[in-house]
């Protein structure tokens, strides 16, 4: 997975802002995760359609931490949820 | 102050008379939010200040003038997960459901929490649902979308005779330990005493486009919804089910949506229907728990009418009357014959279904019915 890159939600995939966290919910399993509020903003903006280079921008002019922090802890978060199904790579 | 209050207190945005401090009245306070079903509500006013893009018809809540323990915080925080969770779970059956009514060229109308989750709440998760409610022109429709449903693999059940209950249920699991059911009604209301007070045909000519839900999801108007609430807790009232809070809300909200014209339709529309005992008894409720001023002709209005109607609507709670009034509603002796059967003799699923799965026997069951029976006339 490379910045470059875009990711997107799955059909079968929902989610619901509750405050400043997001709930997840997988339909095809029936499991649900929470996003606290960075994750939550992150899934925010791959919901619309950004690539992973634009949720890095986005995020750095959003919060105060180093591009290379964020990078990290982006493709972190994006491996986790793609290991789980929640996103999908587009090809 | 009771947990009851309280909770109503913070749903309004109002100031409890005072903070939670000790840990297990916390925990009774999310117990009882559970039993209301309103931890989503509390949740979102216990976080503050609503933006104002998501404030609801009674308006963004003040800050609380107290800290309150976290672990209540955040005890109210996972369950809000929980609730919201449970929310999608039922906005994709309802999307599935509403699909496969198009296909089969049926039309519905969403009932209760399904459809006021979707337009009336700020947050579709902060109105508890434990189901999917549908109206259907007729038995005949109902039927036919139980088929559709029975194909895509839901389990159909009836829960009781079809003079006790105008519905039929249909279950589906989810993922591996979630089932998610669907009521097929083709009465707004489930008992003979008010089944045939609404026609299809008025219901649907007010009904309202529910687009959140796609672009064939249509529910009940504010005025009729606003009747269906408040004739579904008479119901509950009879057979023994307390107000809970999650209804009285919805009523709560509904009148605080309402025009004056909206008033004055929903007078005209519950006296003509014999409901205007009925429905100010739930104005009334609902203003008890969350302050709502109702205006002040439409009360005096709903209250003369109320005295003049067969239905006594101060003895809601009262069982045998509501038995006895159900009985009379039924316009001849063989339909009361067969009530009257169907009240005696259930099936084992619908008997089942009060008593919990563990009891044995139709026999074991039927035993628990009479012994219940008894209480309730001694009363």
């Amino acid at each position: 997975m490379r910045l470059s890159d875009r990711v997107n939600i799955p059909m079968q995939v929902m989610a619901r802002q509750v405050g400043d966290e997001t709930v997840i919910l997988d339909l095809a399993s029936g499991t649900y995760y929470g996003l606290d509020p960075v994750g939550a903003r992150i899934w925010q903006l791959i919901a619309q359609g950004r690539t992973l280079a634009q949720v890095c921008e986005a995020m750095l002019a959003e919060y105060e931490v180093t591009a290379a922090d964020i990078e990290r802890d982006l493709m972190a978060l994006v491996q986790t949820l793609l290991d789980k199904n929640l996103l999908a790579a587009e090809a | 102050m009771a947990p009851r209050t309280w909770l109503a207190a913070v749903i309004i945005g109002g100031r409890p008379a005072r903070p939670v401090s000790a840990a297990p009245e916390a925990s009774d306070l999310l117990a009882a939010a559970r039993e209301e079903g309103v931890v989503a509500l509390v949740d979102w006013r216990l976080r503050g200040p609503a933006p104002a893009s998501a404030a609801s018809p009674t308006g963004c809540a003040a800050p609380l003038p107290f800290a309150l323990p976290s672990e209540l915080r955040d005890a109210f925080a996972a369950a809000a997960r929980e609730e919201a969770m449970r929310s999608m779970l039922l906005e994709a059956v309802s999307r599935q459901v509403l699909d496969l009514l198009s296909g089969a060229g049926l039309q519905a109308l969403l009932l209760k929490g399904t459809a006021l989750a979707h337009w009336a709440y700020a947050d579709p998760h902060l109105r508890h649902c434990s189901d999917v409610d549908l109206l259907l022109p007729s038995r005949a429709a109902a039927e036919q979308l139980a088929g559709v449903l029975a194909a895509a693999g839901f389990e159909r059940s009836q829960p009781s005779g079809e003079l006790v209950a105008y519905e039929l249920m249909c279950t589906r699991q989810v993922g591996t330990a979630i089932t998610v059911e669907v009521d097929i009604h083709w009465r707004l209301a489930n008992s003979p005493l008010f089944a045939d007070r609404f026609t299809w045909d008025e219901l649907w000519a007010a009904s309202i486009p529910l687009p959140a839900l796609g672009a064939n999801a249509r529910g009940l108007g504010p005025v009729p919804a606003c009747l269906h609430a408040c004739v579904h807790r008479a119901l509950n009232r009879s057979i023994g089910v307390p107000d809970k809070l999650k209804w009285l809300y919805d009523v709560e909200l509904l009148a605080a949506l309402f025009t004056p014209g909206d008033w004055q339709r929903l007078q005209i529309m519950a006296v003509e229907k014999g409901l205007a005992g009925v429905l100010w008894s739930g104005l009334q409720a609902a203003s008890q728990s969350f302050g709502q001023r109702l205006p002040p002709e439409v009360a005096a209005a709903l209250q003369e009418a109320g005295r003049r109607e067969r239905l006594d609507a101060t003895r809601l709670a009262d069982w045998r009357y509501m038995q006895c009034q159900t009985f009379l509603a039924l316009p001849d002796a063989g339909l009361r014959l067969r009530w009257l059967w169907q009240r005696l003799f259930p099936s084992r699923d619908y008997m089942q279904a009060l008593d919990g799965a563990s009891s044995p026997s139709y026999a074991g069951l039927f035993k628990k019915r009479l012994r219940r029976l008894q209480q309730r006339l001694r009363r």
